[in-house]
């Protein structure tokens, strides 16, 4: 059973001239998927991945996610299915800086009505599957790009989502820190099997990922297997 | 969400912004600080003016007996208006008329001692203390009661200026003051600070028409209105009083000269408006620099909910419900507030009250002053207090609104 379905997606954003940014998307991704998504910017793609999100709504066609039609959603309803299912990666990390990395690890266990107790050790937990345990009381300014960015990667994974909507994670890294950090995806993503989908226009980036999908001017244009990925960047 | 994880999740973020919760906090501070500070100086200004005038906010009526200038229901003109029991009764059962009080005048020469001097003996009741403003300070004995006016009894309310004269530095209370062969016993002495005329000393009215008058009539009518009222009204309670007068005394109410009407509408109206006058301002500045700290307080709340958009917008990336980081908003900006303002209390309340204890150590018996007992009413500042809190609040909610609808992927972008 696909964790994403998705069926004549179309968005319009209606400014000073309405913008159809999305014009018919399909695309269904089977559970466990390790995914890239390229293309140039305007194409559409940031729009498609707040969509997945939940971050956006969509104007018709079908979304759903893990078998649950999305649409329309409360903000409330919205809120709960991010926290439960979708855990977010974002190239500028978004960590609050007033809160030190355990703090900000557990910060999705507060959303769900976790024990304080019981979401510190959580998070301390997942902070040492990054190899941060150290680093727990730091805040995000005393700690590196590549650190920040698995602190961010352990604040998605500790609420046990479905998928992983990760938005140029490699951006703000070198080569170096960006290929530990496919590797790191690579490997949550047959652990724990979680669907990872990586928006990038990196093309160092998507040989890595199983699956290239390339979006063109609002509608997919290619979706090509990736038999033999590699980390090279 | 108001359980006590909430609580330590707002006291995080407060105690982790440091700055912007001194500048919140100060904003607000500051705001019922200066309110208190504005609505005590315009209290102690009202307080001050108040306590010179209120004897002027009063409409004291005072009548004489003259000469009738003109013939009037068969009695000739020339003929002269005694006061007697009968106008006595006819007063005390006007309904408008509150304090009351006849009075017998005579010049006199009062002896203690070696010591003696000429001063106006003044016989009086005991509501004339209340008409006149009469006071007598604590350890200075009393003024005149019922008791004294019911036995006729030889007792004597002196002023400052007599106890002076007579006693030096002798305690003149329970002495006995010769006037000729008779012998008052000096039961108080009377406050002069707020006097104009402080030549007369007082005694018991009955003792005086005994002892004086051969036990009959009055020289002068003394009495205070309930309500100072208009012009009009005043004009119109006049008119009906020299027409209940004359047909008593036989003359014609349009008689000037018969009967001499003193009175103060004119001083009480006048002074009544600038009482007025002086609430409205006071309300005026207390309004003011409400409204000044609301906008303060507005102020801070909006910049600090921009300050957090993308914070917010993390938020609800992972999870956040707009319900969350609305009463993540508001309860920190309560929290926040609802302490400064406390803050602000203390500090205010703490001034004003040690000023006003200041000018009461200060001020001596005779000084006159305009500003007195700066203080503000504790129901008024608690009451300002959380109507600032609520308008902060308020002030917050629109931008926290809009924060808890905004879309994540541009809050976050938001530098």
């Amino acid at each position: 059973m696909p964790i994403i379905r998705i069926h004549d997606l179309n968005k319009t954003y209606y400014g000073a001239s309405p913008l159809h940014v999305l014009k018919g998307i399909h695309l269904t991704v089977e559970r466990g998927e390790f995914i890239s998504i390229m293309g140039a910017s305007g194409s559409g793609k940031s729009t498609l991945l707040n969509i997945l999100g939940i971050l956006d709504n969509y104007d018709t066609g079908a979304y759903f996610l893990d078998d649950l039609l999305i649409n329309n959603l409360s903000e409330t309803r919205a809120a709960e299915l991010r926290n439960r299912k979708i855990g977010f990666v974002f190239q500028s990390f978004n960590l609050i800086s007033f809160k030190n990395a355990m703090e900000n690890v557990a910060l999705p266990l507060y959303y769900q009505g976790v024990s304080r107790k019981r979401r510190n050790a959580l998070a301390l937990e997942y902070l040492d599957k990054m190899g941060l345990k150290d680093h727990a009381d730091h805040l995000p300014n005393e700690l590196s790009g590549g650190q920040k960015q698995r602190v961010a990667i352990a604040r998605a994974l500790i609420a046990r989502p479905q998928i992983i909507l990760a938005d140029e994670p490699t951006g703000a890294l070198d080569s170096k820190t960006s290929a530990e950090m496919m590797a790191l995806l690579r490997e949550i993503n047959r652990t724990d099997g979680i669907t990872m989908l990586i928006v990038t226009h990196e093309p160092a980036v998507a040989a890595a990922t199983d699956r290239i999908i390339h979006i063109r001017d609002g509608v997919i244009g290619t979706d090509q297997r990736n038999t033999h990925p590699v980390i090279s960047l | 969400m108001f359980d006590f994880d909430a609580f330590r999740e707002i006291w995080g973020t407060i105690r982790k912004n440091k700055m912007r919760t001194a500048l919140t906090g100060f904003a607000v501070a500051w705001g019922i600080f200066m309110l208190i500070v504005l609505l005590a100086s315009g209290n102690g200004l009202r307080n001050g003016v108040m306590s010179n005038f209120s004897g002027r906010a009063v409409n004291a009526v005072t009548l004489y007996p003259g000469w009738t200038s003109r013939p009037y229901g068969g009695m000739p003109s020339n003929r002269r208006i005694r006061f007697d029991d009968r106008d006595y009764d006819l007063i005390d059962r006007l309904p408008e008329r509150e304090f009351f009080s006849v009075s017998i005048r005579k010049s006199v020469t009062l002896s203690y001692g070696d010591e003696y001097g000429n001063w106006t003996l003044q016989g009086v009741a005991p509501d004339f203390a209340k008409i006149n403003q009469i006071r007598i300070l604590p350890g200075q004995g009393r003024f005149l009661n019922q008791m004294d006016i019911d036995r006729c009894k030889k007792v004597m309310v002196l002023s400052p200026e007599a106890a002076r004269v007579l006693f030096k530095e002798e305690d003149p209370l329970g002495k006995y003051v010769l006037q000729g062969n008779i012998a008052y016993r000096v039961v108080g002495i009377y406050d002069g600070a707020n006097q104009f005329w402080t030549t007369s000393v007082y005694v018991p009215w009955t003792t005086a028409q005994r002892l004086y008058k051969g036990g009959y009539g009055v020289d002068q009518i003394d009495f205070t209105l309930r309500q100072v009222g208009t012009w009009q009204e005043n004009e119109a309670f006049i008119q009906r009083l020299r027409e209940k007068m004359g047909k008593l005394h036989t003359f014609d109410p349009a008689d000037r000269s018969a009967l001499w009407v003193n009175n103060t509408a004119g001083n009480a109206i006048q002074t009544q408006q600038i009482f007025t006058l002086i609430r409205l301002f006071v309300l005026l500045v207390g309004i003011a620099s409400l409204m000044a700290g609301i906008v303060g307080v507005g102020n801070i709340m909006l910049i600090t909910v921009k300050e957090r958009t993308r914070e917010i917008g993390i938020r609800k990336a992972i999870g956040a419900t707009p319900w969350s980081i609305l009463s993540l908003i508001i309860l920190e900006a309560i929290l926040i507030t609802t302490a400064a303002g406390y803050i602000g209390i203390v500090v205010g309340v703490g001034l004003t009250e040690g000023v006003s204890a200041w000018m009461a150590q200060q001020s001596t018996q005779n000084m006159i002053t305009v500003f007195k007992d700066p203080t503000v009413d504790l129901g008024t500042v608690f009451g300002a207090t959380i109507l600032l809190i609520i308008s902060g609040v308020i002030a917050g909610l629109v931008p926290a609104l809009r924060a808890a609808r905004v879309r994540p992927i541009e809050a976050m972008r938001a530098e």
